[in-house]
This record gives structure tokens, C-alpha cells and sequence, in this order.
């Protein structure tokens, strides 16, 4: 059993690491780094829910984990696919440069 | 007559004509003309033959058993506490029973008449179909016993006279005719529906045995009754072509001769006369709308004499002939005299229907040629449709012994002693002037046509049609000698055959209006009406025969106001027009100017100009910059984590 009193802490991890892949995501304009920051949301949550199902002594938080990481894997497979398919049409791998789909 | 039996013959005299229109309309065209002229001829015989039947059966029937009403299925049962139901419900007495023998007697011969008329038209199948729908919608108006089945064969009635008239549908005036007839026929069935309602709003039934034995809804005298029975009143004004709803029908004689023989002379205008009959028992409620009834009437009756005195077209004056007999026959109904007024329907019915077939005889024979200025010395050259005319026209105008004469003096007989105060006495002498309009223009027609010398070089080479067109006039000229001889004669106490007929059907209520004459009155009417019918007769003979003065003359010494009000047919058509159709086309012609552009589209183009100003401004978020996408996500799902977090619970 861990101590009680660390569940702040991871809690406060997990906002952490989210807030930094959130400003990530909004700031930087390379797509590949965008891409690393979403990741690094997923992992924020996954924080999150181990810590939650540690001290609500369930198991479905780190079931849920488990499901994150594969929907991220899968995830990574198609972003960087897509990324390796701007990258050779000759593309600046720039997001705000990626902007067709306006009105 | 049992309930089964009743019901077998509903169903039989209904069915034919709907099968034979059926079969005309849809395989008409396929098996080609013989075929529909059988089918067509012979669905109404059949009918004429079940009528027969009907007729028996209600002759044979023991005293106070002679109406039956039958249910062949409910229709429409509204069931819970309103307890009302429409159920296919139909009554045969004395008087259907009456008017199933006009209806397909006539009915038939014309049909027979319409073989050889309409011999050389390609639209044969389509007007064989039309023919016996019609008469399946005459039949269900005057079988009708609920108010709504009534209501439906009214208008199935207009309908079909709208497709008649309107049958030659290339023909422009034929067009606008048969819509004229129709918009005027709606008016009377608004009237007549809304009658309807005021019925069951205070019966509570739709039945119409029940409405007529629930009178004590209806207070005699009171303003419901007698609104309730103007309504009926203007329905059958619509429909029997009666002042002020008058106007459509000299416009339908734009239809084929057949059908203006069956259904502007003999039945469909009549419709009107047997409406008020069948409502008897409100309208003796209802004694100032009896008198409306009988004020128009008779007003019409005077009116379309005059006009029928000048007009030019053979099937016009027949027309306005027409109109101002069936004025005769609502001012009887008016004043409570039911069955003198059926009486003159049916007297009415073969003569007219054959003045009609001779006239198309006649227009047939010099290749559709209406006007009578360009006729004469016809007699010669057509023996038979010249008798035939002629005893047509000796009954309308009311020639002593002729049917006419019968049923004309019966029906004046009652109006010497009808109703308190001077008016009726009024309305009497005005119908003895009536009977002498009715002389004069009967005759006017007859010389002009007949005698002479031809006034075209067609006119000299005419010759009769062929058998189908000839048998069914000489057979009506022949009834309209002698049909009234054994029915009716026009004094108390002597040959009653018919009225006491009918009696059972009126027996009920009697019209405040009305009293039986003494011998002596009716006798001294009698001979007033017969003097009057001849008087008209023998001017007629003096003016169109012998020329001594001529016509000519007379006119030019008359004021000048009556021919043209005459000619121009009081200028009901032009009155129509300015105060009806100028003023709706003005009003639409406005808003087509102002409303539509100022109002209409300001309004529709203003929502428009809204939205896409909306659209363009929302356009603008889409950026395509997926981090501005990200940000606003961003910020919204911090919000909403917020308002739920801390707002929220």
C-alpha cells in the first residue's frame, strides 16, 4: 500500500505533465513535436488513472491505462504516417503552413 | 317491401350507372363504339327497369309502410358520447321513388338520343362515362336518407355537370362556361354544408328521418329554422339556376344537346325543387323563408320569361325556358304546394328534355347552326322532329290539355289561397303573367324554327336524323300529350292519381301557408290560368305567324328599356363582373403590385439576407490552423471542467 499522502503529488504530476503537452500542442509548429506533446497528454492521463485506481484499490485504472496505450500506439502509427506522407509530398512541416480546410 | 328487398334495389339502381360509367371511362376506348353504346344504353335501362320495381314496390306497399330507409353499411361511426355515425343510408318512398322514374325514364331515352348525336365525336367513351356518372350521382342525391351522403351526391352532380359542360374542353368558352357553373354551384354547396352543420349542431343526427322526427330542436318560426332553411334555400337556388345564382345556367348550353336535355332541363336543375320537398317539414317551420322561396321563384320565373322572349339562340331561349319553369315549380314549393310542384318536374321533364332533343335535331341538321334568325320552314322538311316540337311547345306553353297545362294550372291553383295578406294574391297574378310570357316565347321559338320559309340555303335541304335521335323525341312528343291524363287534374275533387301518391311523404306537416282551394276558386283560377296560357299563345301566333304587326313594330313602340334589358339579360353578367370579378381582379392585381414586393419579399428576403449575413461572419472561424483549433478546445474544456467542477455540483 502506498502512502496516502502521495496521491496529491501524482495527481499533481499528471496536471503537470498536461498542462506542459497542452502548451506544447498549442505552441510549437513543427508537427513531429505537436505530435510528442499529445503524447505526453495521453501519459499525463495515464498518471492520473494508475493513481486513481492505486488508492481506490480497483483495478479498472490500470485496465484503462492499458487502453490508452494501445488507442496512443495506434495513434502514433497513423500521425506519423500522415507526418511521413506531408514530408514527401515536399511540404514545410509546419501545422500552421497546413491550412487548406479554411473557408 | 322488406328490408332486403329495399336494400336490392338500392343497390341495383345505384350499381348500374357506375358500372356502365366505369366500363365506358376505362374500357371505352379499347373495345371501341359499339361497345360503349350498348353499355352505355343499357346500364341506364337496367336501372329504369329496377326503378320500375321500386316503383311498384312503393305503389303495392300497405298504407303508412310505403317509405322505407336502409342501412347498407356504416360508414363513419364517431362513436363515444357523440353518438353519431354517417351510415350509407337510403330512403325509398313516394318521392325517390318519383324521381327515379324521371331521372333514368329520361334519362334512358336520352341516352338513346345521344347514340346517334353523338355519333361522329371521338370523345364517345369519355362522354358515355360522364353520362352515366351522372346519373349514379343524381340517383345518390335524391336515394340520399343521411346528411352527408345527401351532401356528396349534390356535389357529384356538379362535378359531373362540370365535365359535361366542359366536354368539348377545346373549346374556350366551353371551358369558362363549365367553371362558371361550377364556382356557382360551390356557393350553394357552402350554403347547403353550413345548413348541415346548424342540423347536427341542434339534432345531434345525421340521419335524415332522425333530423325531420327532432323538429322540437327547432322552435317554429325561429331565426335558427329559418336561417337554417335560407341556407337550404340558396343551395338549391345554386343549383336550380335561381336568381341571384342564376347566371350559369343559359352558359352550360356550351355542353353537348344530350346533356343539356338531361341535366340543365330535366333532372340536375330540378335537384333544387326536390331539396326543398324532401326538407318540407323545416321549411313549414319556417314561413319566412317559404316565402323567400316563393318571391324568388316566382320573380325568376318572370325574369327568364323576359329574357326569353329576345334572345337568338335556340338553346338559350330553351335555357331561360327552362329557368323560368323551374322558378314556377320553387315558388309551388315555396308556398307548401310539394306535390303540384313535383308534379310540373316531371310534366316539366319530358316536355323540355324533348324541346332540347328537337332543338339538337334541328341544330344537327343545319350543321350546327344555333341561331334562330337563320331557321324556318322547317316543318316541311322535318315531319317528325317538327310534331314532336310542337307538341313540346303546346305543353310548355301550357295548351289546354296538354301536359303542361296540368301541372302548370294544378301548381297556380294553390297560390288563389295561400297565406295571409295581399302578397300571395300578388304572386298569383304575376304567375298568370307568367303563363302568357310562357305562350309567348314557347310560340316565339316554335314559328321562327318551324314556319316560314328557310332563311339560309341549308335550310332547304335539311332532313331528319337517323332512328336513334328520332324514336326518343316522337316518344316524349307522344308523353307530353297524354302522360298527365290519367295522373292529375287540376281541380279538387276529381283525378288525383298522383298527389295522392305522393301524399304519404307530405302528410306529416303542412306547410302554414298553404290551403287547399274550393272547387269554385280552383275552377275560376283554372280558367284565368288557361285564358292567360292562351292569350300568350295567340299573340305569339299574330306577332311570329301572321306578322300582323310585325315583331318589329311592337318592339319600336315598347319602351326602349325592355328589349334591352331582355337582350341583355337584365345585365346580371355585367353587374356580375363589376361587382365581383373586377374588384377580386383589382384586389389581386394590388397585391401583386404592392404586397407581394413590399410586404411578401421583404419579409422572405429579409430571413435570407439574415442568414447569410450570419453564415459569412461564422465562416471566419474556420481558420484551418489546427492550433487555433486546439486553443479554443483548450479553453472550452477548461471551462467546462470548471462549471462542472465547481459550478455545477
Amino acid at each position: 500500500m502506498l502512502n496516502p499522502n502521495l496521491f496529491p503529488f501524482l495527481l499533481g504530476l499528471a496536471a503537470f505533465l498536461f498542462t506542459v503537452g497542452a502548451m506544447g500542442v498549442l505552441i510549437r509548429r513543427n508537427p513531429i513535436v505537436v505530435f510528442m506533446c499529445i503524447e505526453l497528454m495521453l501519459n499525463a492521463a495515464n498518471v492520473a488513472l494508475v493513481a486513481y485506481g492505486r488508492f481506490l484499490n480497483s483495478e479498472e485504472g490500470q485496465i484503462f491505462a492499458f487502453m490508452v496505450i494501445v488507442v496512443a500506439a495506434a495513434e502514433v502509427v497513423v500521425g506519423l504516417a500522415l507526418i511521413t506522407q506531408i514530408f514527401r509530398l515536399g511540404r514545410e512541416l509546419d501545422v500552421d503552413d497546413l491550412s487548406e480546410m479554411k473557408e | 317491401m322488406s328490408v332486403g328487398t329495399a336494400s336490392t334495389l338500392v343497390v341495383l339502381v345505384l350499381l348500374f350507372p357506375l358500372i356502365g360509367a366505369a366500363f365506358n371511362g376505362f374500357l371505352g376506348p379499347v373495345f371501341g363504339r359499339q361497345f360503349v353504346n350498348i353499355v352505355g344504353t343499357v346500364s341506364i335501362f337496367a336501372s329504369f327497369v329496377v326503378s320500375c320495381l321500386v316503383l311498384a314496390n312503393v305503389v303495392g306497399a300497405p298504407a303508412g309502410h310505403a317509405a322505407i330507409t336502409v342501412r347498407l353499411w356504416d360508414w363513419i361511426n364517431l362513436g363515444g358520447g357523440t353518438n353519431l355515425s354517417v351510415g350509407m343510408d337510403f330512403t325509398l318512398d313516394a318521392l325517390s321513388a318519383l324521381m327515379l322514374m324521371v331521372i333514368t325514364g329520361v334519362g334512358f331515352l336520352i341516352h338513346v338520343y345521344s347514340v346517334g348525336y353523338m355519333e361522329h365525336d371521338t370523345g364517345f367513351a369519355r362522354f358515355f362515362s360522364y353520362m352515366n356518372f351522372f346519373i349514379f350521382s343524381m340517383l345518390t342525391l335524391v336515394l340520399a336518407a343521411d346528411l352527408v351522403i345527401l351532401i356528396i351526391g349534390w356535389a357529384l352532380v356538379a362535378l359531373s355537370s362540370y365535365l359535361l359542360i366542359g366536354f368539348w374542353h377545346d373549346r374556350p368558352t366551353a371551358v369558362a362556361a363549365a367553371r362558371k357553373a361550377f364556382i356557382t354551384q360551390v356557393i350553394g354547396d357552402v350554403a347547403l354544408v353550413i345548413a348541415a352543420f346548424l342540423i347536427v349542431l341542434n339534432t345531434h343526427t345525421l340521419s335524415l328521418p332522425n333530423i325531420f322526427a327532432r323538429t322540437q330542436a327547432f322552435p317554429a318560426g325561429g331565426a335558427l329554422v329559418t336561417g337554417v332553411c335560407v341556407l337550404l334555400a340558396i343551395g338549391a337556388f345554386a343549383k336550380s339556376a335561381q336568381f341571384p345564382l342564376h347566371t350559369w345556367l343559359p352558359d352550360a348550353m356550351e355542353g353537348p344537346t344530350p346533356v343539356s336535355a338531361l341535366i340543365h332541363a330535366a333532372t340536375m336543375v330540378t335537384a333544387g325543387v326536390y331539396l326543398i320537398a324532401r326538407f318540407h317539414v323545416l321549411f313549414n317551420l319556417a314561413p319566412v323563408a317559404e316565402g323567400l322561396v316563393a318571391c324568388v321563384g316566382m320573380g325568376t320565373g318572370v325574369m327568364a320569361g323576359i329574357i326569353a322572349l329576345s334572345q337568338i339562340d335556340i338553346k338559350r331561349v330553351i335555357a331561360y325556358s327552362t329557368m323560368s319553369q323551374i322558378g314556377l315549380m320553387i315558388y309551388a314549393v315555396g308556398i307548401g304546394a310539394y306535390s303540384a310542384g313535383l308534379f310540373h318536374f316531371a310534366m316539366h321533364a319530358v316536355f323540355k328534355a324533348l324541346l332540347f332533343m328537337a332543338a339538337g335535331n334541328v341544330i344537327h341538321a343545319l350543321h350546327d347552326e344555333q341561331d334562330i334568325r337563320l331557321m324556318g320552314g322547317l316543318h316541311s322538311r322535318m315531319k317528325w322532329t317538327h310534331l314532336a316540337f310542337g307538341a313540346g311547345s303546346l305543353a310548355l306553353g301550357g295548351f289546354f290539355l296538354f301536359s303542361g297545362w296540368f301541372s302548370k294550372e294544378d301548381l297556380l291553383g294553390f297560390g288563389t289561397l295561400s297565406g295571409p295578406g295581399a302578397a300571395p294574391w300578388l304572386l298569383y297574378m304575376v304567375g298568370v303573367g307568367v303563363n302568357v310570357l310562357t305562350g309567348l316565347y314557347a310560340f316565339r321559338l316554335y314559328f321562327t324554327v318551324f314556319q316560314g320559309e328557310p332563311q339560309t340555303a341549308r335550310g332547304f335541304g335539311v332532313k331528319e336524323p337517323g332512328y336513334t335521335m328520332l324514336i326518343p323525341v316522337v316518344i316524349l312528343g307522344a308523353l307530353s300529350v297524354f302522360v298527365a291524363w290519367p295522373l292529375q287534374f287540376p281541380l279538387p275533387n276529381t283525378i288525383h292519381v298522383f298527389s295522392d301518391f305522393l301524399s304519404p311523404v307530405f302528410a306529416g306537416s303542412q306547410s302554414p301557408l298553404l290551403h287547399d282551394p274550393s272547387f269554385g276558386l280552383a275552377l275560376v283560377g283554372l280558367i284565368i290560368g288557361t285564358a292567360a296560357s292562351l292569350i300568350g299563345i295567340g299573340m305569339a301566333t299574330r306577332l311570329w305567324y301572321e306578322h300582323r304587326p310585325d315583331p318589329q313594330v311592337v318592339l319600336a313602340r315598347l319602351p326602349r328599356v325592355i328589349p334591352l334589358l331582355s337582350y341583355n339579360k337584365f345585365y346580371f353578367d355585367e353587374i356580375y363582373d363589376r361587382a365581383l370579378v373586377q374588384p377580386v381582379k383589382a384586389v389581386a392585381r394590388t397585391a401583386r403590385r404592392v404586397v407581394e414586393p413590399d410586404v411578401m419579399d421583404s419579409w422572405v428576403e429579409g430571413i435570407g439576407d439574415l442568414l447569410r449575413g450570419f453564415s459569412l461572419d461564422l465562416r471566419t472561424v474556420q481558420t484551418g490552423l489546427i492550433r487555433d483549433y486546439a486553443s479554443i478546445f483548450t479553453v472550452f474544456a477548461v471551462v467546462l471542467v470548471v462549471v462542472w467542477v465547481f459550478i455545477a455540483r
